[in-house]
């Protein structure tokens, strides 16, 4: 953003870079040091596969994501922010290396982002294909309040509403977490329904339906219905194709309630009430009318949460949204969606602004 | 007293003129295995059995909550099977709400691998029944030509010998398919479809053996059904990168019982990725909306149903897409949409004659006058 | 209030249901158990004809995903297409009840005798709806003293 707001500004989605295997080594035990120097480990498949270095479009040869960096380029507009290290745990199948390797990053997080910086958050790295491990994960990094969420991947071999996960989910809400899904992930299978897609550019555009997938799974499972205040937030989704899949799976609850009879609300009412979405990038055209349609169609001004998805830049910009906003939902969209989801207060300097 | 018939919908146009009616999904089913036997040569019955109902590998999801995937009323005595017999679609769908076109499609395909002999007898057998047993028997319908798919050129000669009869308006294919459509490998169907000069439809319904969806097989029925289209999105960016467009310029692919929504976001994704990664994409000499809107048609069963009906409006409006929706029943699925009821009143005037007629018309060259 | 003979009530037996035009009406009549209901024969959501509906054994609820609770006294119609599902009863819908709703009618058995000089109409009536493949059926019947008849008022 480059306008001054008279709100506060939580930003929501901002990307650390684990620079190096060594960044992590000093936090992993002595087998797994041992491990990581032996195969000369630089990083898991599906860092690289999700954020290809080659793509400018990914990651912007000129970013800094150090901690001086999100000082400068973040904090700058922002009163808080909540930085997330994907590591591709998922892509690893070995499910102590990839927890041993999940811990570290989220010590490395917290101590070269969270000790330095009051005014960071943190979403924890957990190893999702290992349920108990990410149960145990989840429990030692609640102990430090400003890890809020633990982050998952898109990709995943099966969608989150499923059972084999609920434990982690039981665990989040327990802990006062929310879960969030970003962007990206591998488990080494392909994307699509259809088979191996051949670039980038077909996986990247393609993507909406496994966030689709996943928002409808949680809903269908019932997990909101039997934890009434967990909370998933669905990061750098594009989020444009909402309203398209509240209304058909509003339409088909109809039909289908005798299979899922604890899904008591009209599908949409769940994903309001627990759902939120960071708002960049905006899978919209840039015109004014489209996106107040949008904000319309989307039906509560309370399922965005602004998230720049930083270092990444994009047209459509938060700007334009803001531009047709008004008052409260940009009061909304760039803080106190947020400060209620994550119940975090913000530093003192930061007065929230009377809404209107 | 008198025995009490249909009542007659209203689908009359202020000022006298009819709205003329084109359904372009109704599926024609075969009564049963044995009847696509009747078409199949004696030495591949035993081949036929034991690999047809493959298919039904990729529906095992979720507790379906109704008998199968049709409206109760249309199966025939003894549970026949529903789309199975001319008189009773005549009676229910054509002559009932008035249809002027109906075009097939035949969504059995019996599971069989989608290459091979066995395949390209299949698809003949299937096209030949639909011009034995209802393309002949009624002159309101148009079939749609079943290929071998991952046959390539083999399948080209099928493709020609069923367009020869001018009433199959399209080829007709099962998402999702074993890789995306852009696979040069299908490239030899989308030659020999542009030389007859027919569109592609795409359907769910394909059996591909890969989860549903990128984050795995969906659990519950619901969520299978909500997920029918997420195979499209895929196919639209697959053949809009393959380019094979530029070489075919005049292929049009018809996406079917997959709503609609979800293109606009596709189409701004694929706009942003395309001035993002130029350097990526060289080949693509317009954006890739512009292919999109050009090349793309949707039929309408199921459309989006939300609450505020002017919102379908906003919808229909950020698509830009108006001429390339067209009317769908479905018939005989459950989720059928009768004519009367399919689109509501806020879409009206000349979009609704489109939808229902006109944008057919022109895909199909159909003349308008009946 | 229009009142119609629909039926002799031996043509109705329990397990029945079917459809009737009255003045130009859809309507449709089930015999559950014995008890009579008449719906209008339109689904609220896209016109399917109710007549054709499935009765379901109960209905179904969930306190907690995956502990189905079935309650065989409240049976419900479901559409014959979209698989909608209405209380026979009050004609609402089981889910979003305050905003879906079908049509139900007055039903009940009437002796031939009150009826012979009341201010009555026969029903037009078909075998079961018109969206039954055919040959279609016309009935008649007379009205007889001593008869029992379905009687709807709409």
């Amino acid at each position: 953003m480059t306008e001054a707001h008279s709100s506060p500004v939580i930003d929501c989605d901002v990307h650390c870079e684990v620079p190096s295997a060594e960044s992590i080594t000093p936090f992993l035990s002595e087998h797994w040091v041992d491990h990581v120097r032996r195969v000369r480990f630089r990083q898991l498949i599906g860092v690289d596969y999700t954020y290809p270095p080659w793509s400018e479009m990914m990651l912007p040869q000129q970013r800094n994501q150090s901690l001086d960096g999100i000082r400068d380029r973040v904090l700058s507009n922002a009163d808080a922010a909540i930085v997330h290290a994907y590591y591709g745990v998922e892509s690893q199948q070995h499910p102590y290396y990839a927890q041993a390797l999940a811990a570290g990053v989220n010590r490395w997080l917290e101590s070269e982002y969270l000790d330095k910086e009051p005014r960071l958050f943190a979403s924890a790295t957990i190893a999702p294909q290992d349920t108990q491990g990410a149960v145990a994960e989840l429990r030692r990094v609640a102990a430090n309040k400003r890890f809020i969420q633990v982050l998952l991947p898109a990709r995943a071999p099966e969608p989150y509403g499923s059972q084999r996960y609920w434990p982690i989910w039981e665990a989040a809400a327990e802990e006062g977490m929310a879960i969030a899904i970003t962007y990206g992930g591998s488990t080494g299978t392909p994307q699509t329904p259809n088979g191996w897609m051949s670039s980038l550019f077909e996986e990247y555009t393609s993507f909406q339906q496994v966030f689709e997938a996943h928002v409808m799974s949680m809903v269908a499972s019932g997990i909101f219905a039997k934890l009434p205040d967990l909370k998933l937030v669905v990061m750098e989704s594009g989020w444009t194709w909402l309203p398209g899949l509240m209304w058909r799976m509003d339409t088909e609850w109809h039909t289908a309630r005798r299979e899922v009879p604890w899904v008591e609300l009209p599908p949409s009412e769940y994903v309001k009430r627990h759902v939120r979405f960071t708002t960049l990038p905006i899978d919209s055209s840039s015109s004014p009318k489209h996106l107040e349609e949008l904000l319309e169609q989307l039906g509560s001004s309370e399922l965005l949460m602004y998230g720049s998805d930083f270092p990444r830049t994009y047209e459509p910009s938060m700007e334009n949204l803001l531009a047709v906003m008004d008052a409260e939902q940009r009061d909304r969209v760039l803080w106190s969606n947020a400060a209620e989801t994550y119940k975090i207060s913000l530093p003192s300097s930061a007065s929230p602004a009377p809404a209107g | 007293m008198t025995t009490e018939t249909a009542e007659r919908p209203k689908t009359d146009r202020p000022g006298g003129t009819r709205l003329r009616q084109i359904d372009c999904d109704l599926h024609a089913y075969m009564r049963s295995r044995e009847h696509l036997k009747q078409y199949l040569p004696a030495k591949q019955h035993r081949y036929f059995d034991q690999v047809a109902g493959r298919e039904q590998l990729g529906l095992a999801v979720g507790a379906r909550p109704s008998r199968s995937f049709y409206r109760e009323d249309t199966f025939l005595p003894n549970d026949g099977q529903p789309g199975s017999d001319l008189r009773v679609t005549q009676e229910q769908l054509l002559d009932r709400y008035g249809i002027d076109r109906g075009i097939l499609t035949p969504l059995d395909q019996y599971g069989v691998p989608a290459s091979g002999e066995l395949s390209r007898a299949v698809a003949r057998a299937i096209n030949e029944w639909q011009a034995e047993e209802w393309l002949s028997q009624d002159e309101r319908l148009y079939g749609s030509i079943v290929v071998s798919l991952e046959d390539g050129h083999a399948t080209a000669s099928e493709i020609a010998r069923a367009a020869s009869n001018p009433r199959f308006v399209q080829l007709f294919l099962l998402v999702p398919t074993a890789d995306p459509l852009g696979h040069p490998r299908y490239w030899p169907i989308y030659e020999a479809a542009a030389e007859a000069g027919l569109p592609l439809a795409l359907h769910p319904g394909g059996f591909s053996g890969m989860p549903l969806t990128g984050a795995g097989w969906p659990t519950y029925f619901f969520e299978y059904h909500v997920s029918l289209p997420f195979a499209y999105p895929v196919e639209v960016v697959s053949l809009i990168y393959s380019g094979v467009f530029d070489r075919l310029p005049e292929l049009q692919f018809v996406l079917q019982e997959g709503a609609i929504s979800w293109m606009i976001p596709l189409m701004a994704r694929m706009d942003r990725a395309y001035a993002a990664m130029k350097e990526d994409v060289p080949h693509l000499k317009e954006a890739p909306s512009e292919l999109a809107r050009r090349h793309f048609w949707f039929t309408t069963q199921p459309l989006e149903e939300p609450t505020k009906p002017h919102q379908l409006l906003q919808m229909f409006d950020q698509l830009g897409m108006n001429d390339h929706i067209m009317f769908a029943s479905d018939y005989p699925h459950w989720d059928f949409d009768a004519p009367d009821r399919a689109l509501p009143s806020s879409i009206s005037g000349e979009l609704r004659s489109k939808i229902f007629a006109g944008n057919a018309e022109s895909l199909y060259k159909f003349t308008s006058a009946q | 209030m229009p009142r119609f003979v629909v039926a002799p009530a031996a043509d109705l037996p329990p397990g029945s249901q079917r459809h009737v035009t009255l003045r130009g009406r859809s309507v449709a009549i089930f015999n559950v158990d014995g008890k009579l209901y008449a719906l209008r024969d339109s689904c609220p959501h896209r016109g399917a004809p109710l007549s054709c509906g499935v009765l379901t054994g109960g209905s179904v609820s969930a306190p907690t995903p995956g502990h189905y609770v079935y309650d065989s006294t409240r049976r419900l119609l479901r559409c014959p297409w979209h698989g909608w599902e209405f209380d026979l009863e009050t004609g609402q819908s089981w889910i979003e009840a305050q905003r879906l709703r079908v049509r139900s009618y007055e039903v009940a058995v009437e002796a031939g005798e009150a009826l012979l000089d009341a201010n009555i109409e026969l029903a037009d009536i078909s075998e079961g709806s018109s969206m039954v493949p055919g040959p279609y059926r016309a009935e008649t019947f007379d009205i007889s003293v001593d008869g029992a008849y379905v009687v709807v008022d709409i």
